[in-house]
């Protein structure tokens, strides 16, 4: 049974990487010929990643990353390339994420109400505290 | 089976507009909201150009609103204001539009234009009447529902990261961290992020996010969750030491997410 | 009368020669009852104290006109003050429908616009009637006429009444082609949704006249000609007359044929060096002198533009150049491969999801954020959202993102009810009434999770079972799921005994490769067998109640054409299970099964050779109970009863002859079918077909400990057990009648033994609404 590939994220035109000269490459130039990056860092903005990442899907099995390229380019504050840094999926850890979620209001449909098809809506009680009379205390009678 | 017929579909009975007007208020006392809602629009309805006919627009309004009957809330306060923009309870009018839209709010596994639709009927309310006291109850409504739309994107996130879309997942928390600076969920994004960035071995990316999450949440278990995965991992985290290797990052990071 | 009425205009030039530049002190309005002064001045561009500019004025009128509060809005100038007469629209206070039969109020009141206490316009009046024209002209009535009345009340109010006069539905009744020679008038009639109204067809609508169904149609006959060779097809005109009482509609089709094409050249060209033509022409599904089928030209773009993305092209725009020539009735294509713009996915909004959840369908998406954008893949992805089956459409539109290289894909759907209640009633010869009730919702909690309650009861068999299935088991593309079943068994006339099983069994579901797909199960189940007394030991002991506790695989290869209705292709599927882990029962049981369907002679006729085979063995030093073993006839053997065949208990008369007894099942079975469907001449709109069959085979292997052996005489009884063959031919029909699926038997036992308890004729039907 044949899996089928499928590649995500960045894609280079042709297969190979062209190569990003350190001091010389400017952001203008890798926009030019890269384009723009998959993603900037969070907190970087001179730092640009192109992410590409190649998996193969087989039947049931979960999807395997066949082969990854991380390109981390850092530009210095005039926007020349600084350091270019590469990962591939030898570098990729095991990382357990963490189940422990932050809460959301929104009540999930109860069963019944599912089967019976209508929605439910989001008691405001629940949210603001107040009671469900809009605008707290008082409706329309106050202020006519 | 077409469910029953409407039963506050009333007769056509010419009556004085004060009675129908009391009936319609004691209909509404004793929470019988689709009847008031219906003899309310009766009353606009038989003395269109009363003085009552103006106000009972509102009440068939809030009576609809409270019998759950969102969209014809919607619809009164929306007719209600087109009639009359510059009556001394617009601002309730539109204040009823946008926590009509608030109730529809799904949770976060599902569709969020209502969301949105809530999020900005409460801006106009804010912004046309800022000193209303409808106000501060939109402006605490307006964090709640930032707040929901930055938790959907953090579901939609955690999926990418489960299935292993690392990109997609960095990009949703991101996108977080950067619109949804202020809510509850920046920290759970931070410390995603660095899950992310660890699972792909993208060690220095992480240890700035961890940074960042240490400095602005340091008790928080997020925190602490960032901590023993890079320690685990061989990448030491950054202490209080991250301000003298790369000065001005943590104001830069302070200034993105509070800016 | 223009429907939107022009606003008035001021007349500049006489305010300006009149009185030169007049600086407006005060505003007054008159003539308004409901809108109040201060709302109207809020509209003026003019304020007290400025000049009087008409241009302002005029534009001030417009706005004020387009609130639609105003049936007339005038201004003039006296000294200076600017007075504004308006005269208010009257509030409509009632709105009544008369003559309306066909059509309920409610629908008609929904989709007009004009409600109680809305403004009254001559516009929207129009509009509406329009609207009623149209709702009637949907359902099939062109000879409505719809005339508003107006009647006037106090305070400017007015009652607004629509007389409809409805005149007769405008239903179907002939459709007939012109120009077509290649197929008939009642294949292209079976092609087009449109159908010819007929008693019994009261529960489809598509015999009303609707026009954009007629254009719906014409679509399906080029896409039925242009799979068929026919490039150059053109429906030439597509003509409804009315019949003269205005009872009906003739539609005459007239077609252009025209001729049969082969594929003749087809080349790729790209500039993109290093894609080479050679490998791309090859891997085409339109190939060189084949027949010309339209939808493989589609095909053949997909395949191109996957082919790009694999060769590291991820950005590719791939345009069919197609050219007929008439004189060697070839068509050639040139499929021009360009670079198409770097643009990525920055994100993916799914909207109208109001119960599933978003995760349920992502996961069916074959493109993730930050992924190259790719139109193939959007198709592709909108396919399998859809056949997902929660969803009464499914969109899928990329949007300019936040920069010139982004975009975002926005999934927009509309949920449809995917809860179920069934009723079904059945007869048949042998199972006298079956009833089968069941509730099933497919998309429980917004997950997509499957999950029915179903109890169907009959004279010979009693199943109550819930069945539950996560499609997609750990995010994975694994189903699995658990089913509760009680099933209790009388196989009294058969076989004298009875049997209750009750149990619970998990299974998963997992595709191996595009047509294969797996399956795993472990099942544990009581067995309780209940025989009559004096039956014979080979029935008696396998009285009592045991528990079964088995391990089961399946694997089935499926390459049919259409599930439904397969007219090529072929199927085959093994499935064993192992009992003995734990539990009183040890045994293999194994069963195969294989179909290969063929069109013969024409695309309606299909000869289809299916067999099954199956051996049960018991292991361990247990035997085979009767319970456990197989019994064939009947549906599954067509010529004989239910359990008609195999071993059994029989014992000889007087004169020597067998007299038959009860029948014991057997532990291995084969038997296979050949049989030529074909239409019975009859319209194809009666829905009936069928079909000469011969059917072939054999049953039997009895356990030792269960056979007695023939001692002569006429006093015991003794079983026989022979692996004799058995051979049956006849004809079947099937109706599908509006009340559901019927179908009738007819077959003879050509070559059987003296025991076989034969059959000459079957007949059973089943409703469900």
């Amino acid at each position: 049974c044949n899996p089928t590939l499928r590649t995500h994220g960045y894609r280079y035109t042709d297969g190979e990487v062209p190569e990003i000269q350190v001091g010389e490459d400017t952001e203008a130039t890798l926009l030019a010929t890269l384009g723009s990056p998959s993603v900037r860092g969070t907190f970087e903005e001179n730092t640009w990643y192109y992410i590409t990442d190649t998996r193969e899907y087989l039947a049931y099995l979960r999807p395997n990353t066949l082969a990854r390229r991380v390109i981390a380019v850092r530009f210095d504050d005039d926007g020349t390339v600084a350091e270019v840094n590469e990962y591939d999926a030898s570098d990729s850890r095991q990382v357990n994420y963490v189940a422990r979620t932050t809460p959301t209001r929104g009540r999930e449909l109860t069963l019944l109400e599912q089967v019976l098809g209508n929605v439910g809506r989001l008691p405001t009680d629940q949210i603001s505290g107040q009671d469900n009379l809009p605008g707290g205390a008082g409706g329309p009678r106050r202020n006519d | 089976c077409q469910g029953n017929r409407n039963r506050a579909e009333l007769a056509y009975v010419a009556r004085p507009v004060e009675t129908l007007y009391n009936n319609a208020f004691r209909e509404l006392e004793r929470r019988r909201y689709t009847q008031a809602a219906a003899l309310f629009d009766e009353v606009e309805r038989q003395h269109p150009f009363s003085e009552w006919a103006r106000r009972s627009m509102l009440m068939a309004a809030f009576a609809n609103y409270q019998a759950t009957r969102y969209e014809q809330a919607i619809a009164n306060a929306e007719r209600f204001i087109a009639l009359h923009p510059g009556s001394s309870s617009a601002p309730y009018a539109y204040y009823l539009i946008a926590i009509s839209h608030y109730e529809r709010i799904y949770d976060v596994g599902r569709d969020q234009s209502t969301t949105q639709a809530a999020y900005d009927a409460l801006q106009q309310v804010v912004r046309r009447f800022p000193d209303s006291p409808y106000a501060r109850d939109a402006r605490l409504k307006i964090d709640m529902t930032r707040d929901h739309l930055a938790g959907k994107d953090m579901d939609v996130g955690r999926w990418y990261l489960r299935n292993g879309f690392h990109l997609a997942a960095i990009g949703r928390f991101q996108n977080v961290v950067r619109e949804y600076g202020t809510t509850s969920h920046v920290p759970e994004a931070l410390h995603r992020l660095v899950e992310a960035y660890v699972a792909m071995g993208v060690a220095e990316e992480a240890r700035q996010v961890a940074a960042v999450l240490g400095h602005n949440f340091p008790g928080s278990a997020w925190y602490q969750d960032s901590y023993t995965l890079l320690t685990s991992r061989g990448i030491d985290v950054p202490g209080e030491g991250i301000e003298e290797s790369d000065p001005g990052l943590l104001r830069r990071a302070m200034s993105r997410i509070f800016g | 009368q223009p429907a939107q009425e022009q606003a008035p205009q001021l007349d500049a030039q006489s305010l300006q020669e009149e009185q030169g530049p007049v600086r407006v002190m005060q505003i007054l309005v008159e003539g308004n009852q409901r809108v109040e002064a201060d709302t109207i001045l809020s509209y003026m561009l003019v304020r007290p104290g400025d000049v009087a500019d008409p241009r302002l004025i005029n534009l001030s009128m417009q706005t004020l006109f387009a609130t639609n509060l105003f049936a007339d809005v005038r201004v003039g100038i006296e000294g200076s003050t600017l007075v504004i007469f308006v005269r208010e629209n009257p509030v409509i206070n009632r709105v009544v429908l008369e003559g309306n039969r066909a059509i309920n109020n409610s629908r008609i009141t929904d989709e007009i616009q004009l409600q109680p206490r809305a403004l009254f316009t001559r516009a929207r009046v129009q509009a509406d009637v329009q609207r009623i024209l149209e709702i009637y002209r949907r359902s099939g009535r062109f000879a409505v006429q719809v005339n508003p009345q107006i009647v006037e009340l106090p305070q400017n109010r007015v009652d607004l009444v629509f007389e409809i006069s409805e005149g007769p539905t405008t239903g179907v009744r002939r459709i007939n082609f012109v120009g077509n020679r290649a197929f008939s008038d009642r294949r292209l009639r079976s092609e087009v949704v449109t159908s010819e109204a007929r008693w019994w067809r009261f529960f489809s609508s598509n015999d009303n006249y609707d026009p954009d169904r007629l254009e719906f149609d014409r679509e399906q006959l080029r896409e039925f000609y242009a799979d068929r060779g026919y490039a150059d097809f053109r429906v030439s005109s597509a003509i409804a007359e009315l019949v003269p009482d205005q009872s009906g509609f003739y539609i005459t089709y007239t077609v252009d044929e025209g001729q049969v094409y082969n594929f003749g050249e087809i080349t790729v060209t790209t500039e993109i060096e290093d894609l080479s033509s050679e490998y791309l022409e090859a891997i085409v599904s339109t190939r060189p002198g084949s027949l010309y089928v339209g939808s493989r030209i589609e095909e053949s773009v997909d395949t191109l533009t996957f082919a790009a993305g694999a060769a590291g092209y991820a950005f590719v725009d791939v345009r069919p150049r197609v050219r007929t020539n008439r004189e060697t009735q070839t068509v050639d294509i040139e499929y021009v491969i360009n670079p198409a713009p770097r643009v990525y996915i920055e994100r993916i909004d799914i909207l109208g999801n109001s119960r599933t959840l978003d995760r349920v369908i992502r996961r069916e998406l074959e493109l993730v954020e930050g992924d190259a954008f790719n139109q193939v893949l959007v198709n592709l992805s909108r396919q399998r959202v859809r056949r997902l089956g929660f969803f009464e459409n499914v969109e899928i539109t990329p949007v300019q993102g936040s920069s010139a290289d982004r975009a975002r894909l926005q999934v927009n759907v509309t949920e449809q009810p995917t809860g179920e209640l069934a009723f079904g009633v059945g007869y048949s010869s042998t199972d006298s009434f079956l009833v089968d009730f069941s509730v099933s919702e497919r998309n429980l909690r917004g997950r997509g999770q499957f999950l029915r309650f179903r109890v169907s009861e009959s004279s010979r068999r009693r199943q109550i079972d819930i069945r539950f299935t996560e499609p997609r088991f750990l995010d994975r593309n694994l189903a699995a799921g658990f089913d509760l079943f009680q099933v209790r068994s009388n196989f009294s006339q058969e076989a004298s005994f009875e049997t209750e099983s009750t149990g619970f069994s998990l299974r998963t579901g997992f595709p191996l490769t595009a047509s294969v797909e797996g399956g795993l199960n472990f099942t544990l189940r009581n067995d309780e067998v209940r025989t009559f007394a004096g039956v014979s030991s080979a029935i008696a002991r396998a009285a009592g109640s045991r528990l079964t506790s088995l391990v089961g695989y399946s694997v089935a290869w499926n390459r049919i054409d259409d599930f439904r209705r397969p007219t090529n292709g072929f199927q085959m599927s093994l499935n064993q299970e192992i009992a003995g882990f734990g539990g009183d029962v040890r045994y293999v049981r194994t069963e195969g099964r294989g179909a290969i369907y063929r069109n013969v002679f024409r695309s309606d006729i299909v000869l289809s050779l299916t067999g099954e085979t199956g051996l049960i063995l018991g292991w361990g030093g247990d035997d085979v109970r009767i319970n456990d073993r197989f019994f064939k006839g009947g549906n599954s053997f067509r010529g004989f009863e239910t359990a008609g065949i195999g071993p059994r208990v029989v014992q000889r008369n007087t004169e020597g002859e067998l007299i038959r007894g009860d029948a014991l099942g057997g532990n291995f079975y084969a038997i296979g079918a050949l049989e030529l469907g074909f239409p019975l001449g009859l319209p194809e709109q009666y829905g009936v077909r069928g079909s000469l069959f011969t059917e072939f085979g054999t049953m039997g292997i009895l356990p030792s400990v269960d056979q007695i052996a023939d001692v002569g005489g006429t006093t015991s009884a003794f079983t026989i057990d022979e692996l004799a063959p058995r051979v049956s031919v006849g004809v079947s029909i099937f109706w599908d009648s509006p009340f559901g699926p019927v179908r009738f038997d007819f077959a003879e036992a050509l070559v059987h033994q003296e025991y076989d308890r034969r059959e000459f004729f079957r007949f059973s039907t089943s409703t469900g609404f």
